[in-house]
């Protein structure tokens, strides 16, 4: 199985391009050069980090739409990435309805995934509702952002959030201080090469917590990946 | 059950008769309508392109050629015979179908007849309707607007433009919606059937390997068009339904 990783978010700022990055540094330890399609991102996309890597493109032109969605389906190695631009969520779901693609993808071994970053406030629980439904076909992973502020109990208890939570996967990325967030951010180093060499242009006392970070995010990553493999396999096997 | 003929025309050119032909090729053939096709676009046809094994290409003024459409009716295994005119060549049909008997042989309840009168987006297709409608009150007159280059339809005066709703009053109005440019092109280029680009099949059958988005663009295209057809009544108005399987 490849997968084809689709970031998405319905506010601005939810931390989509970071999560990205780490997506991107989760395959590259793993030995795999991925592909990133960076949709609608302006000037601040990912390709000054992986140049060779990104493909920057606008939804609302029929040759990147073509760009994009016939190179997800297309059978290969490589795991794929796409990063979404809030504004585009909608005009990606309508599109991957009319082209039918997720069968499509399956067709040639590509498991769709999207990952929805939930900010904590209930509408964005019943908007990764109606996604998770509308895209029925794909598979669906909710992310928690602890950097967007914590989740209230009462949202927690919502018949939403219970939906979203017992019945399918989920990854927190843990909050991280601000000082800290900016150097990930700003940083032009790859996060897996600063995971082999933490000595890497870090100062010494930020180490710690960026490394502790990382490594929860990419084992909770590793963890939801490998899940959906095994039952894609699984699903292979069954014919 | 008698035989029907579904004649597909304008006088100007370049409204995309051929296109409306080719989705009507591909519902019939959902249906399971059999049916064979006439592209008068002599010397050479588009239709035939499109659709080679139920198309012959014919010179509309030629009597032989009349003949092999006309005279072949009742013998043909097909329900329906469909004729893609050229363009230009409307007018002087529907006077040659007069004059050669074949509309006396509608009243007199031996074949069916429709026509699919396809409107340009100028004032000009005013002056169509005229000749065209006393020729309609034969059978089943569709107004088709094809918006598939993305014309803006009937721009001219309130007055005008309510005084053709009065001359259509018994045509149905059948409209064919927008279609991508870049879908439209891939299709031509691919030369098939829409329906067999939708299903990324080549002409022999074999994989097609078009662009998934532009299969998708034609797919919800053509769901509307055929949504169009039904709402319409159209295999009723052919005199269709007893050849199509029921759903």
């Amino acid at each position: 199985m490849t997968p084809a990783v689709i970031v998405a978010s319905s506010r601005p700022h939810s931390g989509k391009t970071l999560l990205a990055r780490v997506l991107a540094e989760n395959f590259i330890l793993g030995g795999k050069r991925p592909l990133i399609y960076d949709i609608d991102a302006g000037d601040r996309g990912l390709s000054r980090l992986y140049p060779n890597e990104v493909l920057p493109l606008e939804l609302a032109r029929v040759p990147d739409q073509m760009a994009l969605f016939d190179a997800l389906v297309s059978a290969g190695p490589r795991p794929r990435i796409v990063d979404l631009a809030n504004r585009s969520l909608q005009k990606f779901v309508d599109l991957s309805l009319e082209c039918d693609f997720c069968a499509e993808a399956r067709a040639s071994a590509i498991e769709p995934i999207v990952f929805f970053i939930a900010a904590p406030e209930q509408e964005a629980f019943e908007e990764a509702l109606v996604l998770r439904q509308r895209l029925g076909a794909c598979r669906f992973v909710l992310v928690e952002n602890r950097q967007l502020g914590d989740i209230r109990a009462a949202i927690r208890q919502s018949g939403e959030y219970r939906a979203l939570t017992e019945n399918g996967a989920r990854i927190v990325m843990p909050a991280l201080d601000h000082a800290l967030m900016e150097v990930v951010d700003e940083w032009d180093v790859g996060l897996g090469a600063f995971m082999r060499d933490p000595t890497l242009k870090v100062p010494l006392e930020m180490r710690d917590d960026i490394r502790s970070w990382l490594v929860k995010v990419l084992t909770d990553i590793y963890r939801v990946l490998d899940a959906i493999d095994r039952s894609a396999n699984l699903n292979l096997a069954r014919g | 059950m008698k035989p029907t003929v579904l004649v597909i025309g304008a006088d100007k050119g370049g409204v995309g008769k051929t296109t409306v032909a080719r989705t009507l090729l591909d519902y019939l053939r959902a249906k399971s309508v059999p049916t064979r096709a006439f592209d008068a676009e002599y010397p050479r046809g588009t239709l035939k392109r499109f659709h080679p094994s139920v198309t012959e290409i014919v010179d509309i003024q030629s009597t032989p050629d009349q003949m092999r459409m006309l005279d072949t009716l009742s013998t043909s295994e097909s329900r329906i015979t469909l004729i893609d005119l050229r363009a230009g060549h409307l007018t002087t049909t529907l006077k040659a179908f007069r004059d050669n008997g074949f509309f006396d042989a509608v009243q007199a309840g031996e074949f069916n007849f429709a026509l699919f009168h396809i409107l340009g987006p100028s004032v000009a297709s005013l002056n169509e309707i005229d000749e065209v409608a006393p020729f309609a009150g034969n059978g089943s007159y569709f107004v088709v607007k094809n918006f598939i280059n993305d014309t803006s339809f009937f721009e001219w005066d309130p007055a005008i433009k309510s005084s053709y709703f009065q001359k259509t009053r018994d045509a149905t109005e059948i409209t064919i919606p927008k279609l991508t440019e870049m879908a439209c092109e891939q299709v031509e280029l691919a030369g098939v059937p829409f329906s067999s680009f939708i299903s990324n099949k080549n002409a022999e059958g074999g994989a097609g390997n078009y662009s998934l988005v532009l299969r998708g663009y034609v797919r919800t295209w053509l769901m509307q068009i055929v949504s169009e057809y039904e709402r319409a009544g159209l295999l009723k108005r052919l005199h269709a339904e007893e050849a199509a399987p029921s759903a």
